[in-house]
């Protein structure tokens, strides 16, 4: 009996043990929803080549994710690689719990050359690597070519600079043939994916007039300088007295306004590549163009960087396995594949997936790209300009009052 | 003392005591500790709570939640006393009626807050479509977005949301009236009015002191409909302390702050309790 009991005990301790250690060894990559298939896919490849190593992918969904990964970095029990995005690598690095990752990676054979600059600076904090960025995107004007024609408009021609761009803008908003309302540019301020999504679309109007948040060294504070109100100005003119924003404008997220476009009652918004794939699947019948943003009279446009990047957690059970994971998707025909924009890797770019012609205007945008400030406090600086975006569009105060008070905030909390 | 010594009562309450000091006590002197220490874990004696009050939103984010709170439950209350007194009188298909009264506070918080967000909609939201075919206004109209529509708008969401508990318990408080009440008053000639003024509210009132309690608290500390509608915007215009709370912590990642917040919420919260308990349940032994 005495014995029976042992060898019951001894087995199941065996049996836990086992359990145990299959979910210690599994490499755990969380990737995105959308990106599911395509992970698993390469995961298989990865195994074939890695024999011993077993990689268990799981998909995140975009709402809520940089809380999540910060709970499992702060609980010490992460998953071993994951797709962030570059927006939330600096804040995440911030808490100390990332791994630094160039010399590993480059002993890895991940080849840092063709890695567009701009990305990687999106994954440095104090001078070391946090990321490895595999998806880079930027903003383009995504217009409604019948909408154009409608109003007499080229719609080979989309505008070029601000003032051609408020006249369009001003021409495609009023009744269309149908009878159906139209508004020419879609402002985002509001909804659900904010402050992101304001933020995406506004602090563009300020870098192209040579303003914006912070200063270059990301300490001093501009957001209330002239240069900088003149381009916030714009963007809420365009809703408060021009009205050529759709009345939900301060309920509209990206999401909304693709939606409103897509059924023809906005006729341009600022969008990435994804964006046109996604217009393009619910509305066929709509003939799309694209241009580079629009910019003030005789200087450059400018945009974000937007982007993916892949972190590695200092916690992270299976380290070494996660790194030889991460320098097998950095290869560029890999990248082509997994973005849902463009690659981060440069010659990724080659690959036909590319050759669309529509795509032109994204990959001039790439250029102008900028990457957002890494600082961490960057996160709460766009929710305070953001608050404040929010009372100019409620003209609750003028641009200028709402910019003074924004900088104000802003200051007071780099000083803390 | 011994072991032995010991009621067997205390045994028996202790599994539960631990529990309960696992998942309340310890979060609470935790949160505590966060509220006076810094990122690093140093004390930073009353750092967090200086940074927390003097920030310029918060005397707006107080007024809001009071506003919230007071708008939600008196709403709650009115709907659900009327809808429990209609509930108890006889008619035909009572029992559909009272089923389908259920359905707002059976649905999700989360599935009912997007549906709505979605009727309120400026452009797209069935509630401006139908005034606008009726001709009440000519204008679509920012229920969300204007700053004097957008917290009437989520108190009515969280009143539609909650009546039919209070409605339930109403009933059920009715149906405990007995009924030579009713007929001792008939005799004398009273009035459906003069029933529920001088019967049903009277002998309602225990049901009514501790409804309301639970009522406030869950409005509290109630963020479901208020985050997943509005966010607490346009500009904090709909900002209550939780969702406050929530963001500092989880998406400005300053847990500290965030606890101190958590702190004096807490205070904030004690007080009214003791304050409604004081005046209702004072008067309650009288």
């Amino acid at each position: 009996m005495k014995r029976r009991t042992k060898m019951l005990v001894t087995g199941l301790a065996l049996l836990l043990s086992q359990a145990a250690h299959a979910s210690g060894a599994d490499l755990v990559w969380w990737t995105m929803n959308w990106n599911e298939q395509k992970a698993k896919d390469y995961a298989a490849e990865f195994m074939k080549e890695n024999p011993g190593i077993n990689v268990r992918v799981e998909a995140n969904v975009a709402g809520g994710l940089q809380s999540r990964i910060l709970v499992a970095l702060q609980s010490g029990s992460t998953p071993d690689l994951i797709d962030v995005q570059n927006g939330a690598n600096v804040p995440l690095a911030e808490t100390g719990k990332l791994e630094p990752l160039r010399d590993r990676l480059t002993a890895a054979g991940v080849k840092f050359d063709d890695i567009l600059p701009a990305s990687l600076d999106t994954a440095t904090y104090n001078g070391q690597l946090y990321g490895l960025p595999f998806q880079a995107e930027a903003h383009a004007l995504i217009y409604n070519k019948g909408a154009f024609k409608e109003a007499g408009l080229d719609p080979e021609k989309p505008p070029q600079t601000w003032a051609e761009f408020v006249d369009a803008a001003k021409k495609l908003t009023g009744k269309n043939s149908k009878g159906q309302q139209v508004y020419g540019y879609g402002v985002s301020g509001g909804g659900a994916d904010q402050p992101g999504n304001a933020l995406f679309r506004s602090l563009p109007f300020m870098w192209m007039n040579g303003g914006g948040i912070l200063g270059p060294d990301n300490k001093e504070v501009i957001i209330n300088s002239p240069a900088s109100v003149e381009g916030v100005k714009l963007y809420v003119d365009l809703f408060t007295t021009y009205k050529v924003s759709p009345p939900s404008t301060l309920e509209n997220d990206s999401n909304a306004l693709r939606r409103l476009f897509q059924v023809g009652n906005v006729a341009m918004i600022p969008g990435a590549t994804s964006d046109i794939e996604r217009i393009r699947a619910a509305a066929p019948d709509i003939e799309l163009g694209v241009g580079p943003l629009p910019h003030p009279e005789g200087k450059d446009p400018a945009v974000i960087l937007g982007g993916w990047n892949f972190i590695i957690p200092k916690d992270a059970p299976n380290k070494d396995a996660a790194i030889k994971l991460a320098a097998f998707m950095s290869k560029p025909e890999r990248q082509a594949v997994y973005t849902t924009t463009f690659p981060a890797a440069m010659s990724g770019l080659n690959d036909k997936r590319f050759a669309d012609p529509i795509m032109d205007a994204h990959k001039e945008m790439l250029e102008y790209a900028r990457p957002q400030p890494t600082i961490p406090q960057w996160g709460q600086i766009g929710q305070i300009y953001y608050n404040h975006l929010q009372e100019a569009l409620l003209q609750s105060s003028t641009v200028q009052e709402a910019m003074d008070a924004a900088a104000t905030e802003i200051k007071t909390l780099l000083s803390q | 003392m011994t072991l032995r010594n010991i009621s067997p009562g205390v045994w028996f309450i202790l599994p539960t005591m631990l529990l309960l000091a696992a998942l309340i006590v310890y979060p609470m002197l935790s949160t505590a500790e966060l509220s006076v220490t810094d990122a690093n874990g140093a004390f930073s004696g009353m750092r967090n709570f200086n940074v927390a009050i003097s920030a310029p939103s918060t005397r707006l984010i107080l007024f809001n939640t009071a506003y919230y709170v007071i708008g939600s439950v008196v709403f709650q209350l009115l709907l659900g006393i009327l809808a429990g007194i209609l509930l108890n009188q006889h008619f035909a298909g009572r029992s559909l009626v009272r089923s389908l009264m259920l359905i707002p506070w059976v649905v999700p918080g989360i599935v009912a807050a997007m549906t709505w967000a979605w009727m309120f909609h400026t452009d797209y939201g069935i509630i401006n479509y139908m005034l606008m075919q009726v001709g009440i206004i000519s204008e679509p109209i920012g229920w969300l977005t204007n700053p004097n529509t957008v917290m009437p708008a989520l108190i009515a969401v969280n009143a539609w949301k909650m009546f039919p508990f209070v409605a339930v318990m109403v009933l059920a408080g009715l149906q405990s009236v007995p009924e030579e009440l009713y007929e001792a008053v008939r005799v004398d000639g009273a009035s459906f009015w003069h029933e529920i003024w001088h019967i049903m509210l009277p002998q309602l009132r225990p049901v009514l002191v501790s409804i309301t309690l639970l009522l406030t608290i869950w409005a509290l500390d109630g963020i479901t409909i208020i985050y997943s509608i509005t966010g607490g915007g346009p500009a904090n215009r709909s900002m209550i302390f939780p969702i406050q709370i929530y963001v500092q912590a989880f998406e400005y990642f300053e847990f500290n702050r965030a606890a101190a917040l958590s702190v004096l919420y807490f205070l904030f919260i004690s007080v009214i309790i003791v304050l409604y308990m004081r005046v209702f349940a004072a008067q309650e032994k009288d």
